[in-house]
């Protein structure tokens, strides 16, 4: 996108007025989607996301700018204003660049661009058709599928050259089930650092009648009873409760700011022994995989809690300074308008020893939480609150009637003490996380796990 | 590459490319955010960027494609790709492209604002962390305080003759608290938005942020039941935001509202009245046209309980066969259009909040509710969010209230509302309520 010479000129320029660190980071990133609604084609996008970002550090403050402009000139200009916005003297310098070296760890068979739209079309179809026909209950339909193809260059002062090619593609089937007066949705959405071979492992019409019996179900259940209770969440997307309630506040983003309440606990015990949780950026083809970081640092598997142990925070190169601690390849943006910050990647709690048969037979009374919604946390406080979409009763160790409407809320901190069993089913699912640095992918993930004396929200008192 | 040239560029060649017609979007700007954490800047950034947007007839279908890099390169990239989006497309609608009409003029563009220096802003700022902080001793930190502004410009072209812009600017701070007391810890926060500088009143906005947190201090649980409740401004303008969808003409012909086919019908409260102004005076969302260049109304959009009109954009109006509402929007240049509000509000009365709290007497003041993006059905209008707020006894808002659960149905919450209050009050997003006065909900907490 760049060369060289340019960004050696760029990054000296912002450092032109003072400063200690500076950072240009350069995308071209096409982008194409397909959605579906109702087994038509409703909308069909393409577009090309083109700019740079441009940080000073001076400390631990830090300068940001950005640009659509790439031109030496243009990003001259932009280092420039960076620049003014910095209180000093120009000392710093920049390093030659020594280009970074890594085995690819996303690798693609497939490129996006390789089948026609008509190919993902008839994909889309066949889910949507293959969900009205799995029962006269569904009403609509929205299928998707979107693939995205990122060149990044990432260099700094320190002499930092790194690029990386992020391929990602996913497959979106949503359903409504409908009555007359009520209305019910089920959605899957898997994806992967990959590109269309990700239809060789999934199976489009399998998830359709999966997605079409979540909301099906729901249309008949009654509302689910409010209080406090033992609650079993299964495996796979299941683990947002972890993301949201302990990743955000496991992040330096909060951490340095002492604005979380894991800040200061390092070697602390923080969760029950049966907790083991990871953030790996380095699984294979992984939705929030990255062979670099938005800093251009190897990603790394980063052990967050080792049996309920609190080991480490997840850190960028800004707050490490602010916290005395290395960055852990963790920080990431959603694009070039944001700075990059500490981020989750694919963040899970691993697998334990129980089947999921024990778990669930070994609870007398509880709700079963199938399928989770997002959620969200205050990262000060820990406090959380996410929906189950398909949630069922548990009753003398067995699955009962379903239940709808329940949310889940509760302090993170209380709920990692709470949890009592770890099932032996390690699963990842794939979602979007907003953050002040953007949205970017991230896998969450869990084996099925239980939690005792969690606040279940819902209708029914 | 100026956006002229590339606009007339872009149509160029789109008509050698067999394109019936078309349309260039152009949307872009300069942004300036400044963070200060204890007096010092923590993040500073500038921007400047920009982005056009294509659409285009072709076959008797309707392509997209957007691009943030504005050269020859790029030009030929989205007229290829819209060309093949447009293949796949089934939409059977004949595409509507605006020839043009009459725009007000709104005054969006605020010199004072535009004449505001980095210090000046970087002061402001500065001030109201220090008006949190020196708020209570129970202010443990201002652990965000943000200004920003932008200053932007939007611009449409088409081959049905098509060409008008508009200049804007717009601010916003945002504060927010962390207090402590006895190990207890809450957080709370405020923001002011609008284009005059003048009127951001930083001290004010540090004392506001800070008491949302400190008033917290000492909150517990109630016990579960079915409560009568007051939701502050804030808080419904939030939820209401959360099930708009359902009031546009898209979602209904969709079947993805329950508004659809009830025009004409009573579906709320005889006290709820709803009116979307795209011609607010000082609105978030005030603009001369759409975004596809249908001049901005201010429409009744519900008058006392009775569903008048859904928001349409060209298109999914001609598919019921009446006129655009002004509400066709993209939600940026890689967006395309969908129907969505202006300045979008429940109107408000004369009963002011501690009136409310005398007719309701004994109940519970929710002022906050978090999770509406995961919690909420915005189809079925179900919800089921956490809260935090304060009792209201004796007809008084008294101690606060934390993890509770509130859960109902946005439509059924219209249809039980008893009574609104006076303080309208807009989210940023454009969507606006006061606060008000619903029997008869359910809430979960010990």
């Amino acid at each position: 996108m760049i060369n060289e010479r340019t960004a050696g000129l760029t990054i000296e320029k912002a450092l032109s007025k003072g400063g200690d660190f500076a950072e240009i980071f350069c995308e071209n990133t096409v982008r194409n989607s397909i959605s579906m609604v109702n087994s038509k084609v409703d909308s069909s996008l393409s577009g090309i996301d083109y700019g740079a970002g441009i940080r000073v550090f001076n400390g631990e403050n830090a300068v940001y700018v950005y640009t659509n402009d790439l031109s030496e000139k243009g990003l001259l200009k932009t280092a420039e204003t960076a620049a003014e916005a910095v209180k000093g003297e120009g000392k710093a310098g920049c390093r030659a660049f020594v280009p970074s070296k890594y085995d690819n760890i996303n690798k693609i068979k497939v490129m996006p661009d390789e089948k026609s739209r008509l190919w993902k079309r008839d994909i889309l179809k066949e889910a949507s058709d293959t969900a009205f026909a799995y029962d006269d209950a569904i009403t609509q339909t929205r299928s998707g599928f979107a693939d995205s193809v990122q060149d990044v260059l990432i260099a700094n002062s320190e002499g930092l050259w790194a690029e990386d090619r992020r391929v990602r593609s996913r497959f979106t089937i949503e359903t409504v089930a409908g009555n007359g007066s009520e209305k019910q949705s089920g959605r899957l959405s898997p994806g992967g650092s990959e590109g269309l071979e990700l239809f060789d492992r999934i199976d489009v019409k399998q998830l359709a009648k999966d997605a079409a019996k979540t909301a099906v179900t729901m249309l008949s259940a009654k509302e689910c009873p409010s209080g406090k209770m033992t609650v079993v969440i299964d495996n796979g997307f299941g683990g947002v409760i972890f993301h949201e309630a302990c990743g955000h506040s496991l992040e330096a983003t909060a951490v340095a700011r002492n604005a979380s309440v894991f800040a200061g606990r390092l070697g602390e015990k923080i969760a029950s022994d049966v907790v083991t949780a990871i953030d790996d950026g380095t699984i294979p083809n992984g939705w929030g995989s990255l062979n670099v970081d938005d800093e251009g640092n190897p990603t790394r598997r980063n052990v967050l809690i080792e049996n309920g142990i609190l080991k480490g925070y997840m850190i960028d190169k800004l707050n490490g300074r602010r916290m005395g601690m290395e960055a852990t390849g963790s920080s990431r943006r959603e694009s070039y308008k944001y700075a990059p910050t500490s981020r989750m990647t694919n963040t899970f709690i691993a697998a334990g020893e129980s089947t999921p048969e024990e778990i669930i037979a070994n609870t007398e009374f509880g709700l079963y939480a199938k399928q989770m919604g997002g959620g969200s946390v205050e990262p000060a406080t820990g406090v959380f609150n996410f929906a189950v979409l398909e949630g069922y009763i548990i009753r003398n160790g067995k699955i009962c009637e379903p239940v709808r409407g329940a949310t889940l809320i509760g302090k993170g901190s209380e709920v990692l003490l709470n949890i009592d069993l770890v099932g032996n089913n390690l699963m990842r699912a794939q979602g979007m996380c907003g953050s002040i640095s953007g949205s970017i992918h991230a896998d969450v993930g869990q084996p099925m796990i239980r939690v005792q004396n969690m606040t279940v929200g819902g209708r029914s008192v | 590459m100026e956006i002229r040239e590339f606009q007339r560029l872009v149509i160029d060649k789109a008509k050698k490319a067999g394109f019936d017609d078309c349309e260039i979007y152009y949307q872009g700007g300069d942004s300036f955010q400044v963070l200060v954490n204890g007096g010092e800047i923590e993040h500073y950034e500038t921007s400047s960027s920009s982005g056009a947007s294509f659409r285009g007839i072709i076959n008797d279908k309707v392509g997209f494609a957007y691009t943030e890099r504005l050269d020859e390169n790029a030009a030929d990239f989205i007229i290829k790709a819209a060309a093949e989006n447009a293949a796949i497309a089934e939409d059977d609608e004949e595409c509507i492209l605006f020839g043009g009409g009459e725009y007000e003029d709104l005054p969006l563009y605020n010199d004072r604002l535009a004449a505001a220096g980095t210090e000046e802003k970087i002061n402001k700022i500065t001030v109201a962390e220090k008006a949190a902080l020196d708020y209570s001793d129970s202010v443990r930190a201002a652990d965000r305080c943000i200004y920003a502004d932008e200053d932007s410009q939007v611009s449409i072209m088409n081959t049905k003759g098509l060409d008008a812009g508009f200049k804007s600017n717009s601010m916003a701070a945002f504060v927010s608290v962390i207090a402590e007391k006895d190990g207890d810890i809450k957080t709370g926060g405020d923001f002011f938005a609008g284009n005059d500088f003048d009127k951001f009143d930083a001290v004010k906005l540090g004392e506001d942020s800070a008491s949302e947190a400190v008033n917290m201090l000492g909150a517990e649980s109630v016990k579960s039941g079915v409560y009568d409740v007051i939701i502050k401004n804030t808080a419904m303008s939030s939820i209401f935001s959360t099930f708009s969808g359902s009031f546009t003409g898209e979602q209904a012909y969709k079947g993805l509202s329950m508004l659809e086919g009830k025009e004409g019908q009573k579906i709320a409260a005889d006290c709820v009245t709803i009116r979307d102004d795209g011609l607010l005076e000082g609105g978030y969302s005030t603009m001369p046209f759409d975004g596809e260049g249908v001049p901005c109304k201010n429409k009744e959009v519900m008058k006392d309980g009775v569903l008048k009109t859904l928001l349409y954009d060209l298109k999914y109006a001609a598919k019921k066969g009446i006129e655009s509402t002004g509400n066709g929007f993209r939600s940026g240049y890689r967006s395309p259009i969908a129907c969505s509000y202006t300045n979008f509000y429940i109107c408000p009365s004369k009963t002011s909040l501690e009136e409310l709290a005398e007719h309701v007497g004994c109940g519970i003041y929710i002022t906050n509710v978090e999770g509406l993006h995961a919690g909420a059905n915005p189809v079925s209008g179900d919800f089921s969010l956490s809260a935090e707020g304060f009792l209201i006894e004796n007809g008084r808002i008294t101690s606060p209230v934390e993890q509770i659960t509130v859960a109902s149905n946005f439509f059924r919450l219209l249809e039980n509302i008893a009574e609104v209050g006076s303080d309208l009050r807009f989210s940023m997003d454009g969507a606006g309520s006061p606060a008000v006065y619903v029997k008869n909900v359910s809430i979960s907490g010990l």
